[in-house]
């Protein structure tokens, strides 16, 4: 009894050191961005000597343009995420049941498109000839095809066991497909749409590459990730900016992480997870 | 038998296509077009600076293998994968055998080492190109735990500057694979371990004989994602070193995007291409197994 004591306490000593692995870049982060920019030109784990907290993040805010991008990033992952839910949901009705060839076919293509990365150029390209480059509509309609496939996959595999009979009784009852859609199987799928949901909400938000090709020409449009990018190109000897830049496009998603921390887990490993 | 058939016809009809039509027609232009107008693209000499475009032949590709730079950007990609998923897996496996029961503590650690994958990429990227830096956080600690200044320069060096990318894109996804292979462990009946226990198993014989054969689901997804995932690094080279020093850290990604800034379409597509087939190759197999198991479910 007493040696599994000391071991169950020597496992928590080495967790403890192996989280200090997490715990210090969060407290470079966050310390280095309070101070002033003479004591940031190399950023340590010391207290500053000088607390500039307000300065610097006010100077950050106002120069990065945080406040657009913010509203940038808000608009963008939240119409893309509702849209790809949308959509995902209306094919997976289709795909959890049917079985005939051309449905199985496209729900491959749709697999597909979880492995195989897009063509960026020739997709860049397109957009600016279909006059979308640089448009939210453009960014919003790209994200929208790639990242729908996860989605797809992990509504479809949760449609395959909403019960038939559930929907036959509303069919004798009358229902329209439009009914059996909204009113039985809807209600039935909310627990897979909302960690589809949160999947595709901390995928768009964090994006870097899509918008480096589809927004980057617009400073007006920038995200939140590409204004972090834009001001680290133009304040480069600014630490104590760029940190509190860092913190700020960082702040949104670990607040949510904290409250709704069991859900995310499960929206991102959603893929992973439930097949 | 009859009345049940024609039910199952209306449930059918219940499901009419259209319901699929949004996804598939935006699915179709913004994703499955451009895949297929890029086999042709990566055959034309498609450039910024002229109107229009001639098809050249296999001249794209001839550049790719006499530069070198198919051979050099795949391999450099390989080495950031295998380093990442290698280091990502192994640390994730240990930590979740140490955390995998439920406690308000472990809870805790667990929380604490999935935080760094919902922040984005770019954070870290710029967060670790400090820490890395030869006066940076990294070579202090360093140096106070040994003897004389560490001046270590982690993100200079043509030759493991990958592997420290690599390292710092394990660090970010490692509680994230950690979470996948708890949940397989707390799938494993807990008869079975008890059952072993008793017939006097140690602790690397249970981790080997028991634990490992039975989280195989979760360990080939585990390796799968992260294999794909590091394929398609982008961000954290990107932002880490632009694929520096020289060319020692350029990966499909960046170089594509590069090329693309350079104004040389054709050819950044030829190289678009060659990744999409490369990687769809890597995963076929693997996908083919997913699917199968939606339809059977």
């Amino acid at each position: 009894m007493r040696r599994n004591r000391t071991v169950q306490v020597s496992k928590y000593i080495i967790i403890a050191v192996v989280s200090l692995l997490i715990i210090i870049p969060f407290w470079d982060m966050a310390i280095n961005s309070f101070k002033t920019q003479e004591e940031s030109t190399i950023p340590s784990l010391s207290l500053p000597t000088k607390w500039q907290i307000v300065e610097n993040y006010e100077t950050v805010i106002v120069k990065g343009k945080l406040v657009r991008s913010f509203f940038n990033s808000l608009l963008i992952t939240g119409a893309s995420s509702l849209l790809i839910i949308v959509v995902s949901t209306m094919a997976a009705f289709v795909f959890g049941r049917r079985r005939e060839k051309g449905v199985r076919t496209w729900f491959f293509l749709f697999l597909l498109g979880i492995i195989t990365p897009p063509s960026l150029i020739v997709s860049t390209l397109m957009l600016k000839y279909m006059g979308l480059l640089g448009t939210y509509q453009g960014m919003i309609l790209y994200y929208i095809a790639t990242f729908s496939p996860l989605p797809i996959f992990i509504l479809t595999g949760f449609m395959a066991t909403v019960p038939r009979e559930i929907e036959e009784a509303a069919v004798i009852d009358g229902a329209s497909p439009m009914g059996v859609f909204l009113r039985v199987v809807l209600p039935l799928m909310k627990p897979a749409i909302a960690t589809a949901f949160i999947y595709t909400v901390l995928k768009i938000w964090n994006d870097f590459l899509f918008p480096m090709y589809i927004l980057a020409g617009d400073t007006k449009k920038y995200t939140m990730i590409l204004s972090l990018f834009f001001f680290k190109g133009q304040f480069y000897t600014a630490w104590n900016l760029v940190f509190a830049d860092l913190i700020l496009v960082s702040l949104p998603v670990l607040v949510v992480f904290i409250f709704a921390q069991r859900s995310i887990v499960k929206g991102l490993t959603a893929g992973a997870l439930k097949g | 038998m009859f009345k049940r058939k024609k039910i199952h016809d209306t449930v059918d009809k219940i499901h009419p296509m259209y319901f699929a039509i949004p996804a598939i027609v935006v699915y179709s232009i913004f994703f499955l077009f451009p895949i297929i107008i890029n086999f042709g693209t990566a055959f034309t000499d498609w450039n910024t600076y002229q109107s229009g475009f001639n098809f050249t032949g296999l001249e794209n590709f001839k550049k790719l293998i006499e530069y070198g730079d198919i051979f050099r950007v795949t391999k450099t990609t390989i080495l950031f994968t295998i380093t990442a998923v290698v280091l990502q897996n192994v640390i994730a496996f240990f930590l979740a055998l140490a955390l995998e029961k439920a406690s308000k503590l472990n809870n805790f650690f667990r929380a604490l080492f999935f935080a760094p994958a919902v922040i984005a990429i770019v954070v870290w990227g710029y967060l670790f190109q400090t820490i890395l830096h030869p006066k940076g956080v990294l070579n202090s600690l360093l140096s106070s735990l040994v003897p004389g200044d560490v001046t270590f320069v982690w993100l200079g060096s043509v030759d493991f500057t990958i592997f420290v990318v690599a390292g710092a894109n394990a660090w970010m996804w490692t509680g994230f694979t950690m979470m996948i292979y708890i949940a397989a462990m707390n799938s494993i009946p807990e008869q079975i371990i008890e059952a072993a226990r008793i017939d006097g198993l140690g602790y690397f014989g249970m981790i080997r004989r028991i634990i490992i054969p039975l989280i195989i689901p979760g360990l080939t997804v585990n390796i799968i994602i992260s294999i794909i995932g590091s394929l398609k690094v982008f961000d954290m080279i990107m932002v880490m070193t632009k694929g520096g020093p020289g060319k020692a850290t350029e990966v499909f990604n960046t170089w594509i995007y590069e090329t693309y800034g350079q104004g040389l379409l054709g050819y950044a597509s030829s190289m678009n291409i060659f990744m999409i087939i490369f990687i769809s190759a890597i995963a076929f197999p693997i996908y083919l197994q997913m699917s199968k198991r939606v339809v059977e479910a």
